[in-house]
């Protein structure tokens, strides 16, 4: 496989033999990967493997779909949102309305959001007791929130 | 509420009395908003979705005071009714052609709608007829306070009300003012016009948003940024564009009456012609032969007709309409025949 990467106007070229693709995954169902293909250039990037522990999502996947999983997001994959949102908007200070009734949250809304996922888990792999313990801790929480 | 009545009649923002109404057809505010304690709607599992419908659903049609509003679920609904809340633009194409649980809560009057799981979990949408973005503002404002007092939105400190995608992020407030603007059209005026609004940030759409044509000449101003910069803001930027954007239209109005008076006449009164006696007539020939006739009625070359028919007949044109006009389900070709009968029932009758 080859490939010509651009360079501040410099043409570059890769290639890769068939062992490379495999291992990379550079090809998956015939269709170009592009950010696999980055990632094999560039090796990992740090934005790239950036990770919300509350809803799992990475920034990559945002990337690639143009929606983030979860609010805390926003905090979580920060350093990855902020030029976004700079080029956006020009602005990263919110002005404007807030809620009136300024909830304080005791316990973190986005830990709600994380034993959510867990309880998702704990039914996928049919660990009932776990998944009843996950629901009423959630009930308790929410109440709570 | 009932969708076969709702076909039959018009929304109040249709009604067509609001300051400048022969060219701004209306107003719509709309707020992104999410609860701080789920993931947004395409990250949640359909049972998280169906958790937070049910939780909506039910703080949305019991809050305290403004008007009520009735919820009507789309996750069983027939696609002609899903079809039809889309064309009286109570709820988006992405709602309309979403998966699972969501839904819409909708006033009587159908001015305050509010979606469920749509891109962000709550989408309140306030419709005013005309040109009238503080009352709107002022509507969507309270309906905003009175959910929150019910729901914990995700809201950050620096970067405001947190959304699925980071283009609504900050206010989460989207304004936008739909325009007829034929003339500018004709005149080949109108990509001056938007090219000059994209640049202070404006973003200029057609009917039915993002990636639609603009039909019928129809077109919504609205702006793109959301953060850094206060609701009052983002308003009186907007409000500071129309009425430049109503003097060009107007001019060109003037301008082609004065210069081709005759020729104008005669392409009016053609369209009124083709909408009388038409024994077919697709949606998009009548979006445009309404568009003439409109014009021509603000250009005071027509009698008997006024701007609140004409409204309703671009709406009750269109397919899930006419289907529910005529209580049953049509193929195009019978949906053209429907199409041309209506219109020539209800233009006869104006006109009597």
């Amino acid at each position: 496989m080859h490939l010509t990467r651009i360079v501040s106007g410099e043409k570059r070229h890769f290639h890769f033999c068939q062992e490379c693709v495999d291992k990379q995954q550079l090809l998956k169902n015939q269709v170009l990967q592009v950010t696999h293909v980055l990632q094999a250039i560039l090796g990992p990037m740090p934005l790239a493997t950036l990770t919300c522990p509350a809803c799992r999502i990475q920034f990559m996947e945002f990337r690639n779909q143009g929606r983030l999983g979860c609010p805390h997001d926003y905090n979580s994959l920060r350093a990855g949102l902020e030029p976004l949102l700079k080029r956006l908007h020009r602005k990263l200070r919110h002005f404007g309305k807030r809620p009136i009734s300024q909830r304080l949250f005791t316990i973190p809304p986005e830990r709600v959001i994380e034993l959510r996922q867990n309880l998702q888990d704990a039914i996928a792999a049919e660990d009932y007791a776990r998944a009843i313990d996950l629901r009423d801790q959630i009930r308790l929480m929410d109440a709570e929130i | 509420m009932n969708m076969d009545q709702m076909a039959g009649l018009s929304g109040e923002w249709l009604r067509g009395t609001g300051p400048e109404c022969d060219i701004v057809i209306s107003t719509r505010l709309r707020l992104a908003r999410n609860l701080a304690t789920f993931p947004f709607t395409s990250r949640a599992t359909p049972a998280q979705k169906q958790e937070i419908e049910s939780l909506l659903r039910d703080r949305l049609t019991s809050l305290q005071g403004g008007p009520a509003l009735e919820y009507i679920s789309l996750g069983n609904l027939a696609n002609l009714e899903k079809q039809l809340l889309l064309e009286r633009q109570i709820i988006s194409r992405e709602l309309a052609m979403g998966e699972g649980a969501r839904g819409v809560a909708v006033s009587a009057d159908e001015s305050v709608s509010i979606m469920v799981n749509e891109e962000d979990h709550l989408r309140i949408q306030v419709m005013r007829s005309g040109l009238d973005l503080d009352q709107a503002w002022v509507l969507t404002n309270d309906v905003d306070d009175r959910i929150e007092q019910r729901v914990a939105y995700a809201f950050h400190e620096e970067f405001g009300y947190l959304t699925a995608c980071p283009t609504n992020v900050g206010t989460g407030m989207r304004a936008s003012v739909m325009l007829h603007l034929p003339a500018l059209e004709f005149t080949r005026q109108s990509e001056q016009v938007f090219r000059a609004l994209q640049k202070i940030n404006l973003e200029v759409r057609g009917l039915y948003g993002e990636g639609s044509r603009a039909s019928g000449h129809f077109y919504q101003i609205s702006n793109q940024v959301t953060l850094g910069k206060n609701e009052e803001t983002i308003l009186r930027e907007i409000q500071a564009v129309i009425p430049a954007v109503i003097r060009y239209e107007k001019e060109a109005r003037e301008a082609w009456k004065r210069d081709q008076s005759v020729g104008l006449e005669d392409r009016v009164k053609r369209a009124l012609e083709t909408l009388h006696g038409a024994t077919m007539m697709t949606s998009e020939e009548t979006m445009e032969l309404l568009s003439l006739v409109r014009l021509g009625l603000a250009l005071g070359q027509l009698r008997g007709l006024s701007v609140p028919l004409l409204n309703e007949l671009f709406i009750q044109t269109q397919p899930a309409h006419l289907q529910k006009l005529a209580g049953e389900s049509l193929d195009s070709e019978r949906r053209n025949i429907a199409r041309a009968e209506h219109l020539r029932r209800k233009l006869n009758a104006a006109e009597a």
